[in-house]
């Protein structure tokens, strides 16, 4: 293929998001260059850099805290009781967090502490029907054109999954349980990292699911930052990363996580940020 | 030609010569009516219709731009306000909107050929839809797989690879 000329890819790369844009500075020099002359690729206003930390307490009636870093503290305001027009029962309830937004619980409404913006999603949408088998639906919230809906983009219905044979296959590139309770797995160091690309993931249908006699306990990890996986943990022994478009799984391999009695509370997918900004105070 | 309508000839940079309303090919591309407007003087009181060389655009290429360019700007076959559709919300679909998704679904070479065009041309709604489908191309995908879409080859030292990713690890 021809190259597009440096104006054509400018016009091109302009209309991409800043994710996007970020992925295409890393293919080669040329579009690097592209972006950082031509293109507003605003680093500044990225989730580039640690603010601070949001606590929510057991109690129900304390506010959540917000320990700040000093160079943010005249910057970002974590009191979001103070927050005009934020709607919340006894105190703003912090569901989640990621990219610099919080969810919080009451009318599922987002927060920008940065801006002190906020927006109501959309009400979700009800769960088609109920089945004794774990059902998985992946919906996007569609913001084009000034409209925001949920679309349903994939209905996965985990049943085969769930039947996911236990010790036939074993994974060739294992995670590695690196500060368990437990001792580390034993992992043989093979030089081989795991990739997302689906290279060695299997077809749900060949990996003979569904031939085991007892349904796995399903736990969601979460998904890939942007990459349409989701990384499940089966009847708390086998880590996967389900690759929900293409009906693939792929074995991590297999461990348990703190003592037989315990279950998992929670589970953050944690995306590692270089930038040595935390450590360098002036 | 009965009709009072003028027409004039595109000559592809292979030599197929095709015939298109003068009036509608003035109305999308900036550089046509240019060229019509310099003729113009010559051909005022001659019958004779005008053959315009195109010289970058192949055939093929030049085909798939007049079908759209009669679709989008030839007001009798245009419904509604031809301009107005890209600020549509998706909901109101235009009804040249599933034409302009069937006329960018084409592979990677095709479509680049198109983005030339529109651009020598200086067609710019043309130019929007395509380049507006390359960007879709590049969305949600991986280093990698742009790259192989596009043919490009990986120029970084294995040190300034590191170091863009860390700048931008944010987006892996």
């Amino acid at each position: 293929m021809d190259l597009l000329p440096e104006d054509v890819l400018t016009d091109v790369l302009r209309r991409l998001p800043p994710r996007d844009l970020a992925v295409s500075r890393s293919v080669c020099r040329e579009w690097r260059a592209i972006v950082d002359a031509r293109c507003d690729l605003r680093k500044d206003l990225l989730p580039t850099t640690l603010g601070g930390i949001f606590v929510m307490m057991w109690d129900p009636g304390e506010d959540p805290e917000f320990l700040v870093r000093p160079s943010m503290k005249r910057t970002i305001d974590g009191r979001l009781q103070n927050y005009e027009g934020l709607e919340y029962y006894n105190r703003p309830y912090i569901v989640n967090c990621c990219n610099g937004l919080l969810l919080l619980d009451e009318y599922d409404q987002v927060v920008n502490p940065a801006t002190r913006q906020w927006a109501r999603l959309p009400p979700y949408p009800a769960s088609p029907g109920s089945s004794y088998y774990p059902k998985y639906l992946v919906w996007f919230l569609n913001e084009l054109g000034g409209n925001t809906e949920w679309i349903l983009k994939h209905g996965a219905n985990l049943t085969q999954i769930s039947y996911f044979p236990k010790h036939d296959h074993g994974a060739d590139r294992p995670w590695i349980l690196q500060y368990g309770n437990n001792k580390e797995t034993a992992a043989v160091d093979n030089g081989l990292d795991w990739n997302s690309d689906e290279d060695n993931a299997l077809d749900i249908d060949d990996m003979g699911c569904g031939k085991s006699y007892f349904p796995a306990y399903i736990d969601v990890f979460g998904f890939h930052p942007y990459r349409e996986i989701l990384f499940l943990y089966l009847s708390r022994s086998r880590v996967v990363a389900y690759y929900f478009n293409a009906s693939k799984i792929q074995d991590l391999g297999e461990f348990r996580f703190g003592d037989i009695y315990h279950t998992i509370y929670q589970a953050f997918i944690y995306t590692p940020c270089w930038n040595g900004e935390l450590f360098v105070e002036n | 030609m009965a009709s009072e309508k003028k027409v004039v000839f595109l000559r592809s940079s292979d030599g197929e010569a095709f015939e298109v309303s003068e009036e509608v090919i003035s109305a999308a591309s900036v550089t046509i009516k240019g060229m019509i407007d310099e003729e113009s003087p010559s051909r005022a009181d001659t019958a004779a219709t005008t053959t315009l060389a195109i010289p970058n655009v192949t055939a093929a290429t030049l085909s798939r731009v007049l079908h759209y360019v009669n679709k989008h700007f030839d007001a009798a076959a245009v419904v509604g306000r031809p301009d107005d559709y890209i600020f549509c919300a998706p909901g109101d679909e235009h009804p040249l909107a599933r034409f302009d998704d069937d006329f960018v679904d084409v592979d990677n070479d095709t479509l680049i050929d198109l983005v030339h065009a529109a651009e020598y041309l200086h067609i710019k709604k043309l130019f929007d839809l395509t380049c507006k489908a390359v960007a879709d191309k590049l969305k949600g995908r991986t280093i990698d797989q742009i790259r192989e879409t596009f043919g490009i080859v990986n120029d970084y030292t294995v040190e300034e690879e590191v170091e863009v990713y860390r700048e931008n690890s944010w987006a892996f």
